[in-house]
């Protein structure tokens, strides 16, 4: 069964095909949820949102303008967004004097540090910071974009980016 | 380490973390119940869309409401007379024994019974016939030679009358008088056990007095549809606010009976007008609880027409001392916040009407009322979506009545030419509970102009704990003011 079949299924309310597009997409979703909540819960909450929203608005999607992950990711990106703004009015600019809370095992090599290990690196950043490094690096969207999307200026978005990077690179330093 | 430039950063957690399988990075895969809970509401919007629907149907029903009564206030006024509540020669004994009679003009040959009852007169204009009636027995009867010697007198111009008496003490079941223009149910609550014996009394007929203007009630519920701007609902997600409220209150009024008394059809014909203005504020407690108190001051105008037959009496003529003539008639009136009794002066513009002429008689009443309402009510956000919010709200309302003003303007009338009339002005703002309770619900749809400003459009009711009406015992009048409302606020949240 392809990917377009599965989604034609979804669509048609194939509950077969409801799990089977859940079952091929649920670690790259819930690794962007994982990566914008500190916390697994708010992640898994995120994620359900998430999943309201796709399968609802599944008809809407056009294969022929553009690829389901991209299509699905956008809206995760945006109920994660969404749930930070519950908890949290507005992205304001984070003191960079913030720490870094990650578990340290000892001296590692750069490139031996885990996926789980980078991604706490990145839960373990502030808010904004973590917000925006995501939506920047892991999601692609310009500073334009970003701006928009959190009701901010081009240039805060620019400055979290930069103090993120700061924070990510003086942490990973530490690390190796 | 030697320090890597951004981009490569950038690069280097994108490719670490771009195809992650959390599985097999310490975390568990999210299970498959996540899916089930999510498909499972994912068939909300369908119950969400009708929601919305029956919201905005509710709140559209308000507006056309408020279209309505506003457009049939600008017309009633003419097409009122056809629609009163009018019972003929009417007259009420207020004796210690709550009698109660009334009479009515019959034709011979299609006599009606006409019932003579405890029920509490709204208004009435009685006089010494009282006295002539006091001492009515609650068992009459009437000798066959009686009813001819009524024919006799029937050529001579008086009025045939049957009077059934019923006595207040006795009461058991309802029984209702019926309007005899409209047939509409006029009042209830008299009542007798004693076989109710009829009779025609010529001697009393002729003695009559400038009568009628006869209503009754034993409780009041206002029904007030109004455009209320004074409604709070709250906004969703906002931590505090504050609002301006102001509007124009159009409002129809239903009397029912409240308390233990029999319902009550009849109809009181009242016609609400007045403003609003006011000003609150709210505090959020969570996303979806708020507190929000508002206060505001309601200006109420109310108008009643009365329109009756009345026989007259020339010994009521009084001639003054500046040579005009007045005619001196006893009123008793009953609205539904207060009473009025008095002996009032008619002027008489025409000292040749004969004894027992008919005349048409029309009463305008209008009361206007201050009032000033503080609103506590907790607010619970239903849904929010984008820039639109529903909410429910309940509440309590203190009312404090600033006064009650009323006047009385009577004409008499023989065709179209005037005959006599009056005009009186009363405060009654001493018979009434100047501070009375109300409760409140509203459903409310609010949307957001920009972040600090919002408008709610809503619908609500509002229904009277304590009685507005100062009562001593149970046979008064209690007043509960009940009313429906819509209306829309403007918001600051800040």
């Amino acid at each position: 069964m392809t990917e377009l079949q599965i989604i034609q299924g979804v669509k048609q309310g194939d509950r077969e095909a409801q799990t089977l597009l859940f079952k091929l997409y649920r670690s790259h979703w819930y690794m962007i949820c994982l990566r914008y909540n500190k916390d697994t819960n708010d992640a898994l909450d995120a994620l359900q949102n998430g999943l309201i929203k796709i399968y609802s608005k599944i008809n809407m999607f056009d294969s022929t303008k553009g690829n389901f992950k991209a299509w699905s990711s956008q809206i995760i990106v945006n109920e994660n967004l969404m749930l930070l703004r519950k908890h949290k009015q507005s992205f304001a600019i984070e003191d960079l004097s913030e720490s870094i809370d990650l578990e340290q095992n000892g001296e590692t090599p750069l490139d031996m540090l885990s996926a789980e290990e980078l991604t706490k690196l990145i839960q373990a950043l502030p808010d904004g910071y973590r917000v925006i490094f995501n939506m920047y690096v892991m999601e692609g969207y310009s500073h334009a974009d970003i701006a928009k999307a959190l009701d901010i200026s081009v240039g805060t978005s620019k400055s979290q980016l930069f103090k993120a990077r700061k924070l990510l690179q003086a942490k990973l330093e530490v690390l190796i | 380490m030697e320090e890597r430039k951004h981009t490569e950063l950038d690069k280097f957690f994108k490719s670490r973390l771009e195809n992650t399988d959390p599985a097999e990075n310490g975390w568990n895969l999210p299970p498959l119940s996540i899916l089930d809970s999510a498909l499972a509401q994912v068939t909300t919007p369908k119950s969400n869309k009708r929601k919305y629907g029956i919201l905005w149907i509710l709140g559209a029903i308000g507006v056309m409401g408020i279209i309505y009564l506003g457009i049939s206030n600008l017309i009633s006024i003419n097409t009122i007379n056809g629609e009163l509540i009018t019972l003929k020669n009417t007259t009420s004994l207020t004796n210690q024994n709550n009698y109660q009679l009334q009479t009515k003009t019959i034709d011979k040959s299609s006599a009606q019974p006409v019932e003579l009852s405890h029920a509490k007169p709204k208004a009435q204009i009685a006089s010494n016939t009282s006295d002539l009636l006091k001492s009515t027995s609650t068992d009459i009867s009437m000798p066959k030679s009686s009813k001819r010697d009524l024919s006799t007198k029937e050529q001579n111009s008086l009025r045939y009358t049957r009077l059934k008496i019923a006595k207040n003490q006795t009461s058991t079941s309802p029984t209702i008088l019926e309007n005899h223009k409209s047939n509409q149910p006029i009042f209830e609550q008299s009542i007798s056990t004693k076989t109710l014996d009829t009779l025609q009394v010529p001697q009393i007929i002729a003695s009559l007095p400038f009568d009628t203007l006869s209503y009754e009630a034993t409780g009041f519920s206002i029904v007030n549809a109004s455009f209320d701007l004074a409604t709070t609902i709250s906004q969703s997600n906002s931590k505090a606010s504050v609002f301006l409220t102001g509007g124009i209150l159009n409002s129809c009024l239903h009397m029912t009976n409240i308390d233990a008394a029999p319902f009550s059809l009849t109809k009181y014909d009242e016609f609400y007008q007045g403003y609003s203005v006011g000003m609150g504020a709210k505090r959020a407690l969570t996303n979806k609880i708020s507190l929000s108190g508002t206060l505001s001051f309601n200006l109420i105008n109310n108008k009643s027409l009365f329109e009756d037959e009345v026989s007259y009496n020339s010994a009521k003529e009084v001639e003054q001392l500046d040579g005009s003539m007045t005619y001196n008639s006893d009123v008793f009136m009953e609205t539904p916040m207060a009473s009025f009794n008095d002996m009032v002066s008619y002027r008489l513009l025409d000292n040749t009407i004969t004894d027992g002429t008919l005349l048409q008689h029309k009463t305008d009443i209008s009361e206007q009322y201050q009032l000033l309402q503080l609103t506590l009510s907790a607010d619970y956000t239903i849904f929010s979506k984008d820039r639109i919010s529903g909410t429910f709200s309940t509440g309590l309302s203190t009312n404090y009545i600033l006064g009650i003003d009323q006047t009385m303007d009577s004409k008499v009338y023989q065709a179209n030419d005037m005959l006599m009339n009056m005009s009186l002005s009363n405060d009654l703002t001493s018979e009434v509970n100047r501070v009375h309770l109300s409760g409140t619900i509203n459903l409310g749809i609010s949307y957001r102009l920009t972040d600090n400003i919002y408008l709610q459009l809503s619908g609500g009711y509002e229904k009277g704990i304590t009685s507005v009406r100062k009562y001593s015992n149970n046979s008064l009048p209690k007043t509960f003011i009940s009313s429906l409302s819509s209306g829309l606020n403007v918001g600051y949240t800040f």
